[in-house]
């Protein structure tokens, strides 16, 4: 079970962000305003809320893919593009974005490879990934050779290959089906518990967000901002069991109701 | 810890080589429209030695731009519909590595088309292409045209008319570089060749040192915006 420390730091703080794409002109977009979100560590945190409401912003700003319009964002204390430098997170797409030419395992390896770690080195390290992610005899096989939810396993694995300290997933089990995303769902749970990386989720599933997190944070439509936080108390492990419970229920339905209330705000 | 700079521009192209290496997507298609192209235009213009060799410069760069516009979408298109450029872009690497990098894949595969199209260019227009100075020529207007063609296709390939539009906003701020790099290729090639092409090579290696000044300078606001 996912322990928190007795004082755990944060790993993101967002004070005041907006972001506005293309200011100033006729087709100006107000993304995000004034967003203010502090992610501690050791957290797993689902940023749900309609189309367009600005989750996959925030979590691209956080990974300094895009920049602030204004306000101050710090990753682990540092500015995002420090951050990104010292790899302090990973990152996993909607789209598994694997090299078709490369097998598992030198997919893995990639990010150790750029970092300039020995070819036994990573070889060792993409194998004890690999194991985690349960894909151990898959090394050799080539991205084609995998299903959907194993092809996003080994994305997993690579974002987690240099040990990050966060975990940035941006709709990962979006284009799967619903058995196997609910059986990736319990993977990600288990690899949460073995890592105690700090995780911030964007998804569209309400279902999804309550199972994983242990807060959500519900965002209105555009612009988008933060309306609700609710802190998720189901107990731990959570499994298939868990989503028969009363309160995984009762908290489904608070968080549509949050929804529902952020929409018409 | 950053990855150093020449490290990481090696590591893309090599990425981009072997991808093509791989697929041979960007290299036949721009190859396949470069040669279908110089043998319409060898139909198409039954001219006399003189006019062929005022005409042939104007085929060459014609076809390379054109070949060019192909290589270049699909080169960005595939980076961000693969999901590439976001992968490149959380990497520990400075921004304009990817620059370099793409600019020196999107030129090698430009540069082998149009070295391609030299020999066969020779042999069809009956006039000898396969000189030094047509080759550095070519060298510079490829490689200034790549340079623009990679920012910009960098901010078309977001778009969804990005095949029609990367023509569309390139063309005027390629004009000066095409402009000397035919004028520069025509006096070579002419028999009343005068010393005005040392002045077009001159404005063709200004051209191409400003486009990469500026070019270095906008991506990083280009690709975060």
């Amino acid at each position: 079970m996912q322990s928190q420390s007795a004082s755990p730091t944060n790993v993101i703080v967002a004070q005041g962000i907006n972001k506005i794409f293309n200011p100033g002109a006729d087709e100006e977009i107000f993304a995000l305003k004034d967003i203010n979100l502090e992610v501690k560590s050791g957290e797993f945190v689902s940023l749900i809320g309609p189309s367009g409401c600005g989750k996959s912003t925030l979590l691209r700003l956080i990974a300094e893919l895009i920049t602030p319009t204004s306000g101050d964002l710090k990753v682990n204390g540092k500015d995002p593009h420090a951050a990104r430098i010292d790899q302090d997170y990973g990152m996993v797409f909607q789209a598994a974005t694997l090299y078709d030419w490369r097998t598992v395992s030198k997919n893995v390896q990639l990010p150790l490879e750029i970092m300039g770690y020995s070819t036994q080195e990573r070889k060792a390290r993409a194998q004890e990934m690999l194991e985690m992610v349960e894909l151990g005899r898959f090394g050799n096989h080539y991205p084609w050779q995998l299903s959907g939810g194993m092809q996003q396993r080994v994305s997993i694995a690579r974002a987690l290959a240099f040990s990050p300290s966060l975990l940035l997933m941006d709709e990962p089990f979006g284009a799967l089906d619903e058995f196997t995303r609910e059986r990736m769902n319990l993977e990600l749970l288990r690899i949460w518990d073995t890592t105690k990386i700090t995780v911030v989720f964007v998804t569209h599933s309400i279902a999804e967000a309550v199972f994983l997190s242990t807060r959500v944070v519900v965002m209105s439509p555009r612009p988008g901002r933060i309306t609700r936080e609710i802190a998720i108390d189901l107990p731990y492990p959570r499994n298939f069991e868990t989503r028969e419970l009363p309160r995984y229920f009762a908290l489904l339905t608070e968080v549509r109701e949050l929804l529902r209330e952020a929409h018409e705000i | 810890m950053k990855t150093p700079f020449f490290k990481a521009v090696l590591s893309i192209v090599r990425k981009d080589l072997r991808t093509e290496l791989r697929s041979r997507e960007l290299i036949s298609s721009m190859g396949l429209f470069a040669l279908l192209s110089i043998l319409v235009f060898s139909f198409a213009l039954e001219l006399d030695r003189i006019a062929r060799q005022e005409a042939i410069s104007g085929v060459l760069w014609v076809t390379v731009v054109f070949a060019s516009f192909l290589g270049l979408n699909r080169s960005l298109a595939m980076e961000r519909d693969q999901g590439n450029l976001d992968a490149m872009l959380i990497a520990p690497i400075a921004r304009t590595t990817i620059f370099f990098g793409k600019l020196v894949g999107n030129f090698l595969f430009t540069i082998t088309v149009g070295l391609l199209l030299l020999p066969i260019m020779t042999v069809l227009y009956n006039v000898s292409l396969v000189q030094p100075l047509v080759l550095a020529v070519l060298f510079m207007g490829t490689f200034g045209f790549t340079t623009v063609g990679t920012l910009l296709a960098t901010m078309t390939v977001q778009t969804r008319a990005r095949e029609n539009l990367l023509p569309i906003v390139m063309m005027p701020l390629a004009l000066p570089l095409l402009l000397a790099a035919v004028k520069a290729s025509t006096n070579l090639l002419t028999d009343s060749a005068t010393e005005d092409w040392v002045a077009w090579v001159q404005i063709l290696a200004m051209v191409d040192v400003v486009y990469l000044v500026m070019c270095y300078l906008l991506f990083e606001y280009v690709i975060e915006e």
